[in-house]
């Protein structure tokens, strides 16, 4: 018996003894709590488009703009100079496409339901030092051939973010002039084609070339496309190369030794102003401004690490146990850390948290199909009911924000703070007082009318029996809204909504169902009276979801604009908004948009959320960490951030 | 005998059509689809659409199982959506070998435990030890286990740091490594069954070829001793020991886990089936011959009593292959449970189908091959 015990000890200690591995100074551990499902950028933009594979692919690919965090500016990156809408020309479509537009394309070449007879078009340099990792120089073929190519094998069928970076409606052509001009042929102005396009990542066309020529032979050349994972000598012009993927376990990412932008430096001024240096190749240049004031903030650029490990655990407790016994520096997560995850972290040295607002908004809206959600009145009489600070502040202790614009402030560019808020200031019986004045003038009767008690600030006579105009009753209505499991800030807010409509005699009554009964129910058979849910809002350079959540030809089943808001102001102005490429301009159309949101409705919105993160102080230094979406919404800066010794 | 078999495989093939026909109900009554995914404002709807026609999700759902059934009898489960164009089989044939190393080991693990204490427990009925273990095997097993996984991972992994938290491999230790962890996972099983198998060979012709119990017992450690001498030399010069210990390291506090907190129900299903055994006249007169306690226990007592732990153990094992949800997600140990687990998450419900369908075939046949092991075993079983 003692000999076993003993062959049992010798084994473990030489388990033990052969398996600690070593920890690398100079690498950078970061953890995420779901395995990415694909190494290849065309099923990642594409059918694959999960914020997983995002985080494992950050740092790889080119683009001829980009958008700065954390100012969310757009400024030229492969580009030598700041795009200027007075440089585009026309030209006529017959010269481009001598033997016709391609078939499959037709439907697209068509602005405002006319024929497009005449493109515009636009020639944008390039710098001709940038390179691949393979040595290989990053050329205005390669910006020609991403965009050809999404093109050719159709945006849509690309599916993902394809038909977004590539609007088949916006882009006609890209050809590359010469090694370093590229040139865009637009069916019609869209702002898709400057915070879009422009700033697509580009691939290399001498890696992905002749592998798609190969796919296209196939029966199912997507399929082959998609399926393709041996990309591990991808072509990277990052500051990382593609991660060698050990399927469940890791991605293991090595720096790129051909990186061009390696020391250059990113300063953002007080009066809005982008400086960027780069001392190897004497470039020093400023956009959006003078550069007046001091740098508020400065960075450098790496990478300042000797390679990245994505560590892949399977949920967020495995992950917050691994940061906080030290195996892991930062942990990826796209919505924060929970609160029970918090407070655990807060008790573990060097864990440093922070806190940022996300990207997002939290909502009710109604189905304006039927009545009375139709009635502007109705919607603004309960608006008025919805005491956000309350819930926020008393209810949910800070845990959300309260928010009633469609934009949240966090998008400092975007967002307008003066958009009429619904009962703002207001305690509980002046809402309900306001409530009943709104319906009352609007035609709406009861049989037993509330009334409150300005002392108490209570109602005491509850309303019942609740009339539309017509003298016909509102009939008892649900609203769906995420369980407590999902949401429980959306739970208790749906909860409180509840009891102050049935105050006032609103009969509607909350069911709290399954996320994807929502998804069901609201976009897909648009059978619903109400609906609470929420937005993560994408792009923050440029805020197209206004055209995709409220104008009029999104209506239909499996369209965004699930509510049915139809209305022929809005949508001339958000097609104005999008077709202005100037940032000014579309700003201004953009504070107008909300103000319309603000007053009409469609969505009544709740509250935006904090998202909260953690790395460890002693081993990570970011040149900053106040940005909107958090650490993880930049891609955690694996290129910026710097490890301690 | 013949008969009973044919009959039972009809049987089995009936319910395995009825119970793949039952779970693509069940997932198809689901609401939403694996669009629920690219709800985004970055993604126009119509790649929504066509998405859906792609995987056919938008076809009536009898068209759907018309062509699910179809694919299913040629052995086909079609593709993942989530992770398209992957196969389901390759996703299986990625996520089984770390659930069957993982759940195999904890299931043999337990067995082992509970027939070793069960029938140590019963020869001593009334002893402190039988209190002690009862008490302590019934405590562990009725601990609400993921409490008692994170108890573990707590004690061993972060206050007394022998093991790692979590994960199947440490990242750290396999960058740079050209070989994958799957192949390292085929090698290891691949290492066990040639053992296993060796060592079955040796019990079977040890008692042929050696008179003394001594001389059985030094062949069995010597050619036991040999083949694991070779096996841990092959491993040596492979270069891959060091990858193949990480495993082990990372299987241990699951295995850990799984094993102190199950072993009580073999425990208990031996000590009952022993005493039972114990009170029959062939014990009573191998003891009577003057026969060492213990060789009555061993050779006499337990082997009968063995008989309901071989079912127990055999649909044991049939379901290693289930894996196990709240192991494996405590564990972050990405095997059969998680897949099953994340698909229905995301609608990808060709994956959980075929995850389902996999293993409960797997388990029916397992009942079936039980019942015929029964006959095989115990001669006073007639059909």
């Amino acid at each position: 018996m003692c000999k076993k015990y003993l062959l049992c000890g010798i084994l473990s200690f030489c388990v033990v003894f052969l398996t600690v591995g070593a920890a690398s100074a100079g690498l950078l551990e970061v953890g995420q709590h779901s395995d990415i499902t694909t190494n290849n950028y065309w099923a990642h933009m594409g059918p694959k488009s999960e914020v997983w594979n995002t985080y494992a692919s950050s740092g790889i690919y080119p683009a001829v703009f980009t958008t700065v965090a954390p100012t969310w500016q757009l400024v030229p990156s492969l580009a030598t100079k700041m795009f200027d809408p007075a440089d585009f020309s026309t030209v006529s479509l017959s010269e481009i496409f001598p033997e016709g537009v391609p078939e499959e394309r037709e439907e697209y070449f068509f602005v405002g339901g006319e024929a497009v007879e005449e493109l515009i078009y636009v020639d944008i340099p390039l710098y001709d030092f940038v390179e691949w990792s393979d040595g290989m120089p990053v050329t205005a073929h390669d910006v020609a051939f991403t965009h050809m190519i999404t093109l050719e094998l159709g945006a849509v069928a690309l599916g993902g973010n394809h038909p977004n970076l590539t609007p088949p409606d916006v882009i006609a052509k890209v050809e590359a002039l010469d090694d370093y001009t590229v040139r865009y042929y637009l069916i019609k102005e869209d702002a898709r084609f400057m915070f879009q396009a422009l700033p697509r990542s580009i691939v290399a066309r001498h890696y992905w070339e002749p592998l798609i020529e190969e796919f296209l032979m196939k029966d199912e050349p997507l399929e082959a496309l998609f399926a393709y994972e041996d990309t591990l000598d991808e072509p990277s012009a990052g500051g990382f190369l593609r991660g060698r993927w050990e399927r469940g376990a890791f991605i293991d990412r090595e720096v790129n030794p051909h990186y061009t932008w390696q020391g250059a430096q990113e300063h953002f001024y007080e009066d809005g102003s982008y400086r960027f240096v780069f001392p190897p190749k004497d470039i020093d240049v400023l956009y959006h401004g003078d550069g007046e004031g001091e740098a508020w903030l400065s960075t450098d650029s790496g990478p300042f690490v000797e390679g990245v490990l994505h560590s892949i655990y399977t949920d967020q407790s495995t992950a917050v146990m691994a940061l906080s016994r030290g195996d892991v520096d930062f942990v990826f997560n796209p919505v924060g850390l929970e609160v029970g995850f918090q407070e655990q972290l807060s008790e573990v040295p060097n864990i440093a948290m922070i806190s940022n607002l996300a990207y997002g908004i939290r909502f009710m809206g109604f189905n304006l199909r039927k009545e009375p959600f139709n009635d502007l009145a109705f919607r603004q009489a309960f608006a008025t009911l919805i005491d956000r600070e309350f819930v926020c502040e008393r209810v949910l202790q800070g845990a959300a924000i309260p928010l009633a614009s469609v934009m949240p402030p966090g998008n400092v560019a975007w967002f307008n703070e003066n958009v009429t808020v619904y009962g703002e200031g207001m305690g509980r019986s002046e809402r309900v007082e306001e409530a009943v004045r709104i319906l009352s003038e609007a035609g709406y009767t009861w049989e037993v009318t509330p009334e409150v008690d300005h002392d108490t600030d209570e109602v005491v006579v509850r309303g019942r029996g609740l009339m539309m105009p017509d003298g016909s009753p509102v009939e008892e209505f649900e609203m769906l809204a995420p369980g407590q499991a999902y949401d429980p800030l959306r739970t208790t807010f749906a909860m409180f909504i509840e009891r102050w409509a049935n105050e006032v005699g609103i009969p509607m009554y909350t069911r709290l169902t399954d996320f994807s009964l929502i998804v069901e129910r609201v976009f897909n058979q648009q059978d619903f009276d109400a609906w609470m849910l929420g937005w993560s809002l994408g792009n923050p350079a440029f805020p197209t979801y206004f055209n995709v959540f409220f104008h009029s030809r999104y209506t239909d089943p499996g369209g965004f604009n699930a509510q049915g808001y139809a209305n022929p102001e809005y949508d001339a102005l958000v097609e104005e908004f999008l077709s202005t490429l100037d940032l000014e301009e579309a700003r201004k159309i953009c504070f107008e948009l909300q103000e319309i949101m603000a007053e009409e409705l469609p969505y009544i919105v709740l509250f935006d959320t904090e998202i909260v993160e953690a790395y460890r102080e002693d081993r990570l230094v970011y040149p900053f960490t106040e940005v909107l979406g958090g650490l993880q919404f930049v891609g955690g800066m694996l290129g910026t951030v710097k490890l301690l010794e | 005998m013949g008969r009973y078999v044919v009959r039972r495989i009809i049987q089995v093939v009936g319910m395995t059509f009825a119970f793949v026909t039952i779970t693509f109900l069940i997932l198809q009554a689901m609401p939403g689809d694996i669009t629920n995914l690219y709800i985004s404002p970055e993604i126009p709807p119509e790649v929504r659409q066509a998405l859906r026609e792609r995987f056919g999700v938008d076809q009536p759902v009898l068209s759907q199982y018309a062509r699910y059934i179809t694919n299913f009898l040629r052995g086909n489960l079609g593709y993942s959506f989530r992770h398209y164009p992957r196969t389901v089989w390759d996703i299986i044939r990625e996520r089984l070998p770390r659930t069957f190393v993982l759940f195999f080991t904890a299931t043999v693990g337990y067995f082992y435990l509970g027939f070793t204490l069960g029938k140590i427990i019963a020869w001593k009925r009334g002893t402190a030890l039988e209190y002690t273990t009862t008490v302590g095997g019934v405590f562990l097993y009725s601990l609400f286990l993921p409490m008692y996984a994170l108890l573990v991972i707590w004690f061993f992994a972060l206050r007394l740091g022998w093991f790692p938290v979590s994960q199947f491999i440490t990242p750290r230790l396999w960058r740079g490594v050209e070989v994958s962890s799957n192949t390292i996972f085929g090698y290891i099983i691949l290492s066990a069954a040639l053992f296993v198998a060796l060592m079955s060979l040796v019990s079977v012709y040890g008692k042929k070829y050696s008179r003394t119990r001594k001389a059985r017992r030094n062949l069995y450690w010597g050619i036991g001793g040999i083949t694991l001498g070779i096996l841990v030399t092959g491993w040596g010069i492979s270069g891959y020991a060091h990858l193949a210990a990480n495993i082990f390291h990372h299987l241990a506090l699951p295995v850990i886990t799984l094993t102190t907190g199950a072993f009580a129900g073999s425990m208990l299903l031996m000590r009952d089936s022993m005493l039972e055994t114990i009170k029959e006249d062939y014990v009573m007169a191998a003891r009577a011959k003057g026969l060492p306690d213990r060789e009555v226990r061993d050779r006499h007592a337990a082997r009968t009593a063995l008989l309901p732990m071989v079912t127990s153990f055999t649909l044991a094992i049939a379901s290693v292959l289930n894996g196990g949800i709240i192991t494996e997600n405590i564990f972050s140990w990405p095997g059969m449970g998680q897949t099953l687990v994340k698909s229905i998450q995301t609608n990808d419900w060709p994956l959980a189908l075929g995850t389902f369908a996999f293993t409960g075939i797997f388990v029916l046949f397992a009942h079936l091959a039980v019942d015929i092991l029964y006959a095989v075993l115990d001669p006073r079983i007639r059909y």
